[in-house]
C-alpha cells in the first residue's frame, strides 16, 4: 500500500474517485454507442418506410410484367439530376424491375435479392456526383407479389434523425461527469463525517501516558466496525496501567526496605564513640547509602516512564538545588557559585527529575574539584544548565562513555559506582535534550544539561 | 521538652531514643498511628516525629487529624519514600519539615531544635551556634562569654543566618528584611552588611563561619571546613 496515503479517508476517497472515473467513462462510451445505434436504427427505419412506400406502386402491367409508377411528386425525388436519391426494384427472385439510375442498377445487380432481413450498406464515392450514400436492401410483400427494394439516401440527407441523437449526446454528455462529481463530494463528506469519532478516540489516546494512564477510548460514538478495535486497545491499557502501578509499589516496597536496615545501620555507628576504623565504617556506610538512593533511581527510571509535561523554571530548580548542596560542598571543602538570567527560564520538564540531575552533577564537580576550589553553576536563557569544575577535566577519549552505567575512568580515586552521570545522561534523553562534557577554560570539565525550552 | 516518635521500626525507635535523650529531651515512642493519637489527647508535646509507613495506615491521616484538631505542634515527616507526591503530600498535610531515609542521626536532632527554635517557642528566645549565642528579645549576642555590639542591619542578618543554621539563606530574603533599614539603600548593601559582620565575628573569635553562596546567598556554618 502507498505509504503516502495511509490515511483511511484519503484511501477511500481515491478509490470512490478512482472508481467513479472509470463509471462515467464506460456511461459516456455506452450512452455515446447507443446513440449512434439509435441513430443507425432511426435511419434504418426511415429508409425501409421509404421502401415499402415505393412498393406500393408496383404494379402488374397487362403483359404480365411488373412496373412501378411512382407519383410526380416522388418520382422527382428519385429523379432528381442532384442524385440525392436512388432505388431499385426487383422482383422477388431477383430480376431487376427498375432504377433510377444506371449505375446504381448495376451495381444492386450484383446483390442477392432480399431475403426477409434488413440488409444496409453504404456506397462511398458513388456515381458521377461522388457523393457517399446510406442504403437498405429490404423484402417487401406488396400486392405485385414479393419485391427486393434497394432505397439509398445521400449521407448528409440522411443524417437529419443521427443529428438529433448526437446532439443531444452533445449537449447532455457533460452531465454525466458533472454528476459523478457531485457524488464523489458527497462521498467525501459522509466519509469525513462518519470518521469523526475516530478522530476524536484518536486525540483521546493520544492524552494518554504514563501519568494519565487511567483514560480509556471512548467506545459510545464509535461506528460499530471499530467497537473490538477500541475495546482491545483499552484492555492492552488496563493490563499497561496495571504494569505501571506494580513496577511502582515495587520500587516504592524496595525503596523501603532498604532504607529501613540502612538507617538503623547509619543512625547506630553515629552512636557510636571515636576511632579511626568507626569513621571507615561510617564511610563505607555512606556509600552504601548514596549506591542505593542511585539503584532506586535508576530502576524508577526503567521500570515507570516518567511524566516531563510540567512547566519548570530552571533558574529556580538549579538554584534550590545548589542552595541544598552548598552545606555538603562546603564540608568537602567546596564552594558553589550561581550565575542565571533575572527572569525564569521555562522548559517543559519534571522538577524533580531535572533538580536530580544537577545534583549529580554538582556532586560530580564537587569530588573532581581541588580542595577549596569553586564549582561554578550556570543557568542560560536557552534552557542550558552548566556546571563546571577546576578538577583534571575528562579526556576527549572517555567523553562518551563517562555517561554508560557502571563505568568508571582508571585509576578514579573517589568511590562512586559510576552511575551518577548516566542518571543524567537518561533524565536528559527523557525530555529530550542532551548532556556533553567539555573542557572548561582555564582547566577542568565543562558538564552542559540542555533541556528544550517549554 | 517532650517528644512524641511514632515509628514501627524498634531499632530506630531505640537510637532516636538515646539520641535524643542526649539532647535533652524527654522522648514518648508509639509503634501505631492509632496510639499516636491516643498519645496526643493526653499529653502535649513540643515536636513529634512521624514515619508514615506505619502498620495501621498511613501517618499522613494521623498528621491530618491533629491539624484538623487545631494541634499546631511542630510535625517532622520521616520518610523512606522520596517520591515527590510524598513530600508535597506531607507538607500541604501541614507538616513542618521531612527527612528521607537513611538520615543522620545528627541532622535530625539539629532539624529538630530548628523547629522548636521557630518564633512562638520558647527555645526561640535563644539562638545558639558553637560558641555563639543570640538573644532574640534582648537582641544582645554574646560569644562565649563576651558580649559583642552590632549595628542593627548586622544584627537582623546575623537572626536569619541563624534561624536557618546550616542553611542558606537566598539573598533576596536578607534584602526583603533589610529592607527601609538602610538610610540610603545601595546595591550592594549586603555584601558589605556581611562583610562587616563576618570581620567582626572573626575578631570577637566566634566559632561559626558565615560562607557566600554566589549567585544565591549566605550560610552560616557551626565549625569551618
Amino acid at each position: 500500500m502507498n505509504t503516502r496515503f495511509r490515511s483511511l479517508q484519503a484511501q477511500l476517497v481515491l478509490r470512490l474517485a478512482a472508481g467513479f472515473v472509470v463509471a462515467t467513462l464506460l456511461a459516456v462510451s455506452a450512452i455515446v454507442y447507443e446513440g449512434s445505434q439509435a441513430a443507425q436504427s432511426l435511419g434504418d427505419d426511415e429508409l425501409e418506410r421509404r421502401a415499402v412506400q415505393i412498393a406500393h406502386f408496383v404494379e402488374r402491367g397487362p403483359d404480365g410484367a411488373l412496373h412501378l409508377t411512382l407519383p410526380a411528386r416522388l418520382d422527382q425525388l428519385y429523379q432528381s439530376p442532384a442524385r440525392t436519391r436512388l432505388l431499385a426494384v426487383r422482383s422477388g427472385d431477383g430480376a431487376m424491375i427498375t432504377a433510377s439510375a444506371p449505375e446504381f442498377a448495376a451495381e444492386v445487380a450484383r446483390w442477392p435479392a432480399a431475403d426477409g432481413n434488413r440488409h444496409p450498406f453504404r456506397l462511398d464515392d458513388f456515381g458521377p456526383t461522388s457523393q457517399d450514400y446510406n442504403g437498405l436492401t429490404v423484402r417487401v410483400d406488396s400486392i405485385a407479389g414479393p419485391l427486393s427494394v434497394t432505397v439509398a439516401a445521400v449521407s448528409d440527407a440522411e443524417a437529419l434523425a443521427a443529428g438529433l441523437v448526437k446532439r443531444f449526446i452533445r449537449d447532455l454528455i457533460w452531465a454525466v461527469p458533472l454528476f459523478a462529481a457531485a457524488m464523489l463530494a458527497i462521498a467525501a463528506w459522509s466519509i469525513r463525517l462518519s470518521l469523526r469519532p475516530v478522530h476524536a478516540a484518536s486525540e483521546r489516546a493520544a492524552a494518554i501516558g504514563p501519568v494519565a494512564s487511567a483514560v480509556r477510548l471512548p467506545v459510545d460514538d464509535l461506528p460499530t466496525e471499530l467497537v473490538p478495535l477500541v475495546a482491545a486497545v483499552n484492555h492492552a491499557f488496563d493490563r499497561m496501567e496495571q504494569g505501571f502501578a506494580v513496577q511502582r509499589q515495587f520500587t516504592a516496597n524496595a525503596a523501603h526496605e532498604l532504607r529501613t536496615p540502612l538507617s538503623i545501620l547509619t543512625a547506630a555507628l553515629d552512636e557510636l564513640d571515636g576511632g579511626a576504623e568507626l569513621e571507615k565504617l561510617r564511610g563505607d556506610a555512606a556509600r552504601m547509602n548514596r549506591l542505593v538512593e542511585q539503584l532506586l533511581r535508576v530502576a524508577r527510571l526503567d521500570s515507570v516512564p516518567m511524566d516531563v509535561s510540567a512547566e519548570v523554571d530552571l533558574v529556580a530548580t538549579t538554584a534550590g538545588v545548589v542552595e541544598f548542596m552548598t552545606p555538603w560542598a562546603i564540608s568537602e571543602v567546596c564552594l558553589l557559585g550561581f550565575d542565571a538570567p533575572s527572569l525564569p527560564v521555562r522548559v517543559l520538564g519534571n522538577a524533580d527529575a531535572i533538580a536530580d540531575a544537577v545534583r549529580n552533577l554538582v556532586e560530580n564537580a564537587v569530588h573532581q574539584s581541588p580542595a577549596g576550589g569553586e564549582v561554578a553553576v550556570t543557568v542560560s536563557q536557552e534552557g542550558i544548565v552548566t556546571v563546571a569544575d577546576r578538577g583534571p577535566g575528562v579526556p576527549q577519549a572517555n567523553r562518551q562513555r563517562i555517561f554508560e552505567r557502571f563505568w568508571r575512568g582508571r585509576g578514579a580515586t573517589r568511590q562512586g559506582a559510576g552511575l551518577g552521570l548516566s542518571i543524567v545522561a537518561e533524565i536528559a534523553k527523557a525530555h529530550g535534550g542532551s548532556i556533553e562534557v567539555a573542557d572548561r577554560p582555564g582547566g577542568g570539565a565543562l558538564f552542559a544539561l540542555r533541556i528544550p525550552p517549554a | 521538652m517532650r517528644l512524641l516518635v511514632v515509628e514501627d521500626e524498634t531499632r530506630i525507635v531505640e537510637l532516636l531514643q538515646s539520641a535524643f535523650q542526649r539532647a535533652g529531651f524527654v522522648v514518648d515512642a508509639v509503634g501505631t498511628a492509632a496510639e499516636g493519637g491516643e498519645a496526643l489527647s493526653f499529653v502535649t508535646y513540643d515536636a513529634i516525629i512521624l514515619d508514615l509507613g506505619l502498620p495501621d495506615g498511613d501517618g499522613l491521616q494521623l498528621l491530618a487529624t491533629v491539624r484538623r484538631g487545631g494541634n499546631n505542634v511542630p510535625i517532622l515527616i520521616l520518610t523512606a519514600r522520596d517520591a515527590v507526591e510524598d513530600r508535597v503530600g506531607g507538607l500541604d498535610a501541614g507538616a513542618d519539615d521531612y527527612l528521607v531515609k537513611p538520615f543522620a542521626v545528627v541532622e535530625l536532632v539539629s532539624r529538630i531544635k530548628a523547629l522548636l527554635r521557630r518564633p512562638g517557642h520558647a527555645l526561640g528566645m535563644t539562638l545558639e551556634a558553637g560558641n555563639l549565642a543570640f538573644d532574640t528579645i534582648g537582641r544582645d549576642v554574646r560569644v562565649d562569654t563576651t558580649t559583642i555590639v552590632l549595628p542593627r542591619q548586622e544584627l537582623a542578618i546575623l537572626e536569619l543566618l541563624m534561624r536557618r543554621l546550616g542553611r542558606v539563606v537566598p539573598r533576596a530574603v536578607l534584602e526583603q528584611k533589610l529592607y527601609g533599614m538602610d538610610d540610603e539603600p545601595e546595591s550592594n548593601a549586603i555584601p558589605v552588611h556581611v562583610h562587616h559582620l563576618r570581620r567582626r565575628l572573626a575578631e570577637a573569635g566566634a566559632s561559626p563561619v558565615i560562607h557566600t553562596v554566589r549567585g544565591i546567598g549566605y550560610l552560616l556554618i557551626e565549625q569551618p571546613g
